[in-house]
């Protein structure tokens, strides 16, 4: 057992090996008179300090940390000190007579702070379970001092905690300083970055639409992590991830570029880029992140670290007019190909000369609304609006053009409305099948991907907008359109048969695996919240409550081609 | 001069006060009396259903804020030209050649109407 058998008890380190303590001066008034002041109970919630029982304040919601004090003593001049422990160890929070630090200092106006003197509340742990608030109340009427710690990392950001706390406790008054615990954090100040070590692999965000604002997830625990806003209108957006899945460059529909730092938690740099905006990519070498334009019609791409303009490629055809640029996706040899709606061409944008990109172009076919590159990377396929059909450029003999696939899919069927445009993406191609909707039916075409012929359909319940492939290949699940974008349908790809029909929530806007598939995160804009699906059991595990969500891309897509 | 035996009705409006045009005045008046009771046809809970069928389905083209997207901005300096009438009808029928879709399966006559008149009054926010 850790920490009680010398006189560096008060020293005891949780898990990580680092002390928790930082130097206490010679004056502080902790006497450890006991060779065993704490002795440290089988059950985590019962511990003794100089035999008096602790008291437990507080747990964090999930168990793996709690708060001690000292009862309230007879004499309220007389301080509590508290702890906070780990399950084998207690570290002290609170030490009378310690030294203060007036920087960490807060007084507490929340209603739940403790009333009584001399005992101490946990205030509510923030989202993610990585802060915590404990209020303790002094001896004195004089006012209270609430200190904030983050329990995940031993180390604390002193800039950090005062913007932390800022906004949960009320502003500091006079008089702290009186007759008034003194009380010593137990973290080290050496990383006051505020970089936490934690890996981005199983991360993502999830966007709020109607707020500006994106909720940074974790997909291992399932939960939200931390909001971060003022990304402008998110009406519609769309992601991309910097090369080493640190960063998320969203893309406004009001031609915002945010690029947030998934670590720190903030955002890193911000640029308004064009009026209107759908989407970008990152290039293959990550140098770069261009974003595609409806208003000035174009690509711009900038730098990936400073978002400094670095190329600006308007969509001109015609006489002169501007295009909407749709369908962009990064592609080996540093090109960007994007497809132009107004214009019915391709364009492959090769960035070797990033300031000069040097740029061919191809006739595809009547308003190619969007498109994808496949996971191999080889071919660009643009779906077309404007006809029955779809056009394909071989990405490894662009000279050759593009040429039109599945031609005519839908002569002899009559055509329904379009009430949203489906998205395409990598994620359609499973083995050698590509999954791609149809527009203007409630199908899906199933492609061979080596004849690029249709093999198959498959009737849906509604219009598609999503159909994306698991990972393993084996299933594909497909979301609808307005009227009936409260169903998400699972198609079994070896039968090509729709094996259930779900209902995550009314208006489902998107859908995502987790990286390797075993789960798959689905946002209902007009539930607000994500739901989490079992893939392998289609049984839902967790709901998340989030404002109007819309899309999630977690950083999975850091190392995919055309992501 | 007539020789049949028909007997004419002596004029119906005599000693009323009725030309011509007061009877088109007061036909016109009927019309928008109408238009304006067809309005409250609609009711606040329908309104609101139609306010956010515009910012979430027709915003997924037209944009959530109607500045635009793969469809035009509707705004009412954008539609400020353009007659109600056309409006109305490309509500309800789509435009061929385009991707605007017809929307007569959710809405009617009236409600088209009055999205169009809430469009170029510049559209409300869903609730």
């Amino acid at each position: 057992m850790r920490g009680d058998e010398t006189s560096h008890t008060f020293f005891s380190t949780g898990g990580g090996g680092a002390a928790y303590f930082p130097f206490i001066p010679a004056k502080a008034g902790i006497q450890n008179k006991t060779k065993k002041p704490f002795v440290l109970s089988p059950s985590k919630d019962e511990h003794t300090f100089r035999q008096s029982k602790l008291e437990l304040v507080g747990t964090r919601p999930d168990g793996r940390d709690s708060f001690f004090c000292l009862p309230k003593r007879k004499n309220p001049k007389k301080r509590a000190p508290c702890f906070r422990g780990a399950s084998r160890s207690l570290a002290l929070l609170a030490d009378p007579g310690g030294s203060l630090n007036s920087h960490w200092l807060r007084q507490c106006s929340d209603r739940r702070s403790p009333k009584s003197p001399g005992s101490a509340a946990l205030l509510s742990a923030a989202e993610g379970n990585l802060k915590a608030a404990l209020c303790v109340h002094p001896s004195t009427s004089s006012g209270r001092t609430v200190f904030c710690f983050d329990t995940l990392t031993p180390t604390l950001s002193r800039k950090r905690e005062r913007e932390n706390c800022a906004g949960r406790v009320g502003i500091a008054r006079g008089g702290w300083l009186g007759n008034f615990l003194a009380l010593i954090f137990c973290f080290t100040l050496t990383a006051c970055a505020g970089v936490r070590l934690e890996g981005t692999g199983d991360l993502g965000i999830v966007v709020e639409r109607d707020s500006g604002s994106v909720q940074i997830v974790n997909t291992t625990a399932r939960t939200v992590l931390a909001k971060v806003e003022g990304l402008g209108d998110l009406t519609h957006a769309s992601a991309v991830y910097s090369r080493d899945g640190r960063y998320a460059y969203v893309f406004g529909r009001d031609g915002g570029l945010t690029k947030v730092d998934l670590l720190t938690r903030k955002i890193a740099k911000r640029v308004m880029q064009a009026g209107n905006s759908i989407g970008g990519a990152v290039s293959q070498d990550g140098r770069f992140v261009a974003a595609q334009n409806y208003a000035p019609g174009g690509v711009k791409v900038f730098d990936a670290e400073t978002l400094a303009l670095v190329a600006d490629i308007p969509a001109v055809y015609g006489d002169g007019q501007l295009s909407k640029v749709v369908g962009l996706a990064d592609a080996s040899g540093n090109r960007f190909v994007f497809s132009l709606f107004d214009a019915g061409e391709i364009w492959v944008a090769d960035m070797s000369d990033s300031a000069h990109p040097a740029i061919s172009r191809f006739p595809a076919g009547r308003q190619p609304y969007d498109a994808l590159i496949t996971p191999d990377g080889r071919y660009y396929i643009a779906g077309l609006f404007g006809e029955d059909g779809l056009a394909l450029l071989d990405l490894w003999h662009p000279e050759q053009g593009a040429r039109r696939i599945l031609d005519g899919y839908g002569q002899g069927e009559q055509k329904l409305p379009v009430y949203k445009m489906p998205h395409l993406r990598g994620w359609a191609v499973a083995g050698t099948r590509a999954y791609l909707p149809a527009i203007g039916h409630h199908e899906l075409l199933v492609v061979d991907t080596q004849s690029w012929r249709e093999v198959g359909r498959i009737a849906l319940a509604g219009q598609p907008v999503f159909a994306i492939v698991r990972p393993d290949g084996k299933q594909v699940w497909v979301s609808l359109a307005y009227p009936d974008n409260q169903h998400v349908q699972v198609i079994d790809t070896e039968s090509g048969k729709v094996t259930r029909t779900l209902e995550p929530g009314r208006a489902v806007l998107h859908l995502e695996f987790t990286p390797r598939g075993e789960a798959v995160w689905i946002s209902s804009r007009d539930d607000n919240k994500v739901t989490i699906y079992d893939t392998a059991r289609l049984e839902k595990i967790a709901e998340l409550p989030l404002a109007a969500p819309s899309g999630i891309f977690f950083t999975s897509r850091a190392n995919r081609v055309g992501f | 001069m007539d020789t049949f035996p028909v007997t004419r009705r002596p004029n119906a409006h005599a000693g009323r006060f009725s030309p011509a045009w007061a009877r088109a005045v007061f036909f016109l008046f009927l019309m928008s009396a109408f238009s304006a009771w067809a309005e409250e046809n609609i009711s606040p809970e329908r309104r609101n259903e139609i306010i956010r069928l515009v910012r979430n389905d027709c915003g997924a083209c037209h944009g959530g804020t109607l500045k635009g997207g793969l469809g035009l901005p509707l705004r009412p300096e954008n539609l400020r030209d353009k007659p109600p009438e056309t409006l109305r009808a490309t509500i309800l029928h789509g435009r061929a050649e385009t991707a605007m879709p017809p929307w007569s399966d959710f809405l009617n006559e009236e409600e088209a109407g009055w999205i169009v008149d809430q469009l170029l009054k510049g559209f409300p926010d869903a609730r």
